[in-house]
C-alpha cells in the first residue's frame, strides 16, 4: 500500500487579517487616539443634564398627517398660479428689459395657440399617436415585467442571469440607445413601443422583485405548516404580498413611459406628442413647444391619478 | 398523570449546531431527549438562548436536527405539516385577508376520508360503494377529500366563536388589537385540528392583562379538547399555570436541565396561582434558572 501523504495543515489566517494589513499606518494611528481619547473622558465630572424652558422640547410634535383633500387642492391651485405668475413676469423681463438675446413665450400665447390646435384637431392627432404608444408599451412591459421579476424571485438561476443586463441598462439614457433601436426596427412603430416597452420594463421589474423579496418569512413558515406546496404559497402568499408593490410599479412605470416620450418620437414619425414638442423647439417656437410640456404633463397627471384610484380600492387591507 | 399516553412526539439525542464563519460554531441543542404524550400540555422555560425556538422549529420541521432524531408516531419528521400546528408569537396573519379567510386558510390543505358515492342507475339515487378489506368483510369504500368551501367557513366560524372574536369575522388584522390578532392566530392553530399545537411565546408581546385572559381563554379551551399542547415561554408563572409538565432547559447548550410533574389539578384560573403548591413550584422552578442565570453571567 503507497503511503499516504499527510497533508501539514496550513496555519489558519485569523479572521480580517487582510482588512488589518491593508489598513494604513495613520488611519490606525488615528483609531487608537480617538479610543484612548474616549477612555480619558471622566464621566463622574459631568454636570446633570440642564432642564429648563430652553431645552426641553417642543411643545406639540411634529405632524405628518395630510390636510384634508379641499384644502391640499386650495393651495395646490395657488402654487400652480404662483409658477405662471412667475413664468408671466420672466416673459415680460426677457423680452422687454433683456433686450434681442433672450426671449420666452408668456402665458396668453400659449393659451392661444392651444386654442388653435385643439380647435383645428391637430393637437388631438398627435396626443392620439401619443396615448397610443404609451399605452401599448405601457402594457406590453406590465405583462412581460411581473413575470420576469417573479421568476427572478422565485429562480436563483434567473436572477443571477438576468441581474446584469437589468443594472446596466438602468444606467443608460434611453436617448443614449434611440439610433439603435430606429436602425433594427427600420423606423416604424416597433420602435416607439420598444424604447417605452424597455423603459418601463427596467423599472417595473426592479421594484417588483424587491416587493417578492420584502415577503415576510413568518408568513411563509406558517403557511408551509398549514400543510402548503410552493405552488400554493406562490399563489396564496407571495402574490399578494407583492401585490401592492406591482401597483407602485405600476405608477413609476407611467412616470417611465412619459419621460421616455419624446426619445421613442425621435424615431422617424410625424406624429406624436413627443415628436410636435422636439420638432417646435428646435424651430424656437417656445409658445407650441411650451403648449405640448403642458398637455404631456396633464396626460400624465390624469394616468397617474388613475392608477392611484385603483391601488386604494385593491388594497384597503393595508 | 403524565407517565401514562401514548407517545406523540420522541426527540430522540437531538443536537442542533449553527455553523459561525470565522468563529466558534454555535451549539443551540447539545442532544435533547424529550417525550410529548398525548393530551399533555408541556410548557419549555429557560433563559434566553437555551434553544427553546430552535427545539420547536426541530419539532414543527422548519429546522433539521444536525444529529438525532425528531418522530411523529414513529416517523420521522422531514418537514413542516399540518399534524404539527404552530402558533408564533409575531402572529403571522395574512394581512390582505379578513379573520374569517384567515382562519379558513388553516384548513385550505387538510384532507379527510368520505365514503364513495355512485348513482344507482336503476333507482337513480346515491348509494355507498362497498370493498372488501384484506380479512374479507364488507367496508365502505373511502376517498381522500379536502374539506369543502363549506365546511371550512363552519369549522372557522366555531373556533372564532371559541376566541370570543364574532363580530369581528370581516375585519383586516390591522383593524384589530395585539391580543385580537393573537386570538385569530390561536383560532387558526385550533382550526388546523392538528396532532400537536406547538406555541412559540404567544403571549410575550402582549400587556399582562391582554396576557392574563388569553392564558385563562388557552386553559379553557385545553381542558375542553385536550389537545396536545408544546408551549415555549420565558415567563416561569405562565409556565407552572398552564402546563402539566414543565421542561426547564439550560443555556449554551442547550439541554434539558429538569422535568417537573405540575400536580395542580385543572380546571385552573388565575386564582390558582395564590395557592401554596403553586408558590412551591413557582419558586423552585425561578431558583433553578435565576441559578443558571447568574452562572452563565459570572463568566
Amino acid at each position: 500500500m503507497a503511503e499516504k501523504k499527510v497533508k501539514t495543515p496550513k496555519e489558519k489566517k485569523p479572521h480580517g487579517w487582510l482588512k488589518e494589513k491593508l489598513t494604513p499606518r495613520f488611519v490606525k494611528n488615528h483609531t487608537a487616539k480617538r479610543n484612548a481619547a474616549i477612555a480619558a473622558v471622566d464621566l463622574t465630572r459631568l454636570s446633570k443634564p440642564v432642564n429648563d424652558v430652553a431645552t426641553s422640547g417642543p411643545k406639540k410634535m411634529k405632524d405628518f398627517s395630510l390636510w384634508a383633500g379641499w384644502k391640499t387642492a386650495l393651495v395646490g391651485l395657488v402654487g400652480v398660479i404662483c409658477v405662471i405668475a412667475i413664468w408671466w413676469l420672466y416673459s415680460y423681463i426677457a423680452v422687454d428689459v433683456m433686450g434681442e438675446k433672450s426671449w420666452l413665450s408668456s402665458p396668453p400665447e400659449v393659451v392661444a395657440k392651444f386654442i388653435e390646435m385643439a380647435s383645428n384637431g391637430r393637437l388631438w392627432q398627435h396626443l392620439g399617436y401619443s396615448v397610443q404608444r404609451v399605452l401599448v408599451g405601457f402594457l406590453i412591459a406590465c405583462v412581460t415585467s411581473i413575470p420576469v421579476a417573479f421568476l427572478m424571485a422565485w429562480y436563483k438561476p434567473v436572477r443571477a442571469f438576468l441581474d446584469p443586463f437589468v443594472q446596466f441598462m438602468r444606467c443608460i439614457p434611453p436617448l443614449a440607445y434611440v439610433p439603435i433601436v430606429v436602425a433594427a426596427f427600420a423606423g416604424g412603430e416597433g420602435a416607439k413601443y420598444f424604447i417605452i416597452w424597455l423603459a418601463v420594463f427596467l423599472t417595473m421589474t426592479v421594484t417588483i422583485y424587491q416587493g417578492v423579496r420584502n415577503v415576510d418569512l413568518t408568513l411563509v413558515k406558517a403557511a408551509y405548516t398549514f400543510g402548503a406546496k410552493d405552488r400554493n404559497l406562490f399563489l396564496g402568499v407571495i402574490v399578494p404580498s407583492a401585490f401592492p408593490f406591482i401597483l407602485t410599479a405600476m405608477r413609476l412605470g407611467v412616470g417611465a413611459a412619459m419621460t421616455t416620450l419624446v426619445a421613442a418620437e425621435m424615431s422617424g414619425t410625424q406624429f406624436g406628442l413627443g415628436f410636435f414638442i422636439n420638432s417646435q423647439g428646435n424651430q424656437l417656437r417656445l409658445d407650441y413647444c411650451i403648449m405640448g410640456i403642458i398637455v404631456l404633463g396633464l396626460f400624465g397627471i390624469l394616468l397617474d391619478k388613475i392608477l392611484l384610484v385603483i391601488e386604494k380600492r385593491l388594497t384597503r387591507w393595508k | 398523570m403524565s407517565n401514562e399516553g401514548k407517545v406523540v412526539i420522541k426527540i430522540d439525542n437531538v443536537k442542533k449546531i449553527y455553523p459561525v464563519e470565522n468563529g466558534e460554531d454555535v451549539v443551540a441543542l447539545n442532544g435533547v431527549n424529550l417525550e410529548i404524550r398525548e393530551n399533555e400540555f408541556i410548557c419549555v422555560v429557560g433563559p434566553s438562548g437555551c434553544g427553546k425556538t430552535t427545539l420547536l422549529n426541530i419539532i414543527g420541521g422548519l429546522e433539521q436536527p444536525t444529529s438525532g432524531e425528531a418522530t411523529i408516531h414513529g416517523r420521522p419528521i422531514l418537514g413542516p405539516g399540518p399534524d404539527r400546528g404552530i402558533i408564533f408569537q409575531q402572529y403571522a396573519l395574512f394581512p390582505w385577508s379578513t379573520v374569517k379567510k384567515n382562519v379558513m386558510y388553516g384548513t385550505k390543505f387538510i384532507k379527510h376520508e368520505v365514503p364513495v358515492m355512485k348513482k344507482n342507475k336503476k333507482t337513480g339515487k346515491m348509494e355507498q360503494v362497498y370493498t372488501t378489506d384484506k380479512d374479507g368483510n364488507s367496508v365502505p369504500l373511502m376517498k381522500r377529500v379536502n374539506y369543502s368551501k363549506l365546511e371550512r367557513e363552519a369549522i372557522a366560524q366555531k373556533y372564532i366563536d371559541m376566541v370570543q372574536l364574532n363580530g369581528f369575522e370581516n375585519k383586516y388584522p390591522k383593524e384589530l388589537s395585539g391580543g385580537m390578532k393573537q386570538r385569530v392566530a390561536i383560532a387558526r392553530g385550533y382550526a388546523l385540528n392538528s396532532e400537536v399545537l406547538l406555541l412559540d411565546e404567544p403571549f410575550g408581546a402582549l400587556d399582562a392583562q391582554t396576557r392574563s385572559q388569553l392564558q385563562e381563554d388557552l386553559l379553557r379551551t385545553w381542558e375542553k379538547e385536550r389537545k396536545t399542547c408544546f408551549f415555549i415561554t420565558h415567563d416561569v408563572d405562565e409556565c407552572v399555570l398552564l402546563a402539566s409538565r414543565v421542561i426547564i432547559m439550560s443555556a449554551r447548550p442547550g439541554q434539558v436541565k429538569e422535568i417537573i410533574n405540575i400536580d395542580l389539578p385543572y380546571p385552573r384560573t388565575q386564582a390558582t396561582k395564590l395557592e401554596p403548591k403553586f408558590q412551591e413550584y413557582r419558586n423552585h422552578i425561578w431558583d433553578v434558572v435565576y441559578k443558571m442565570y447568574v452562572d452563565s453571567t459570572k463568566h
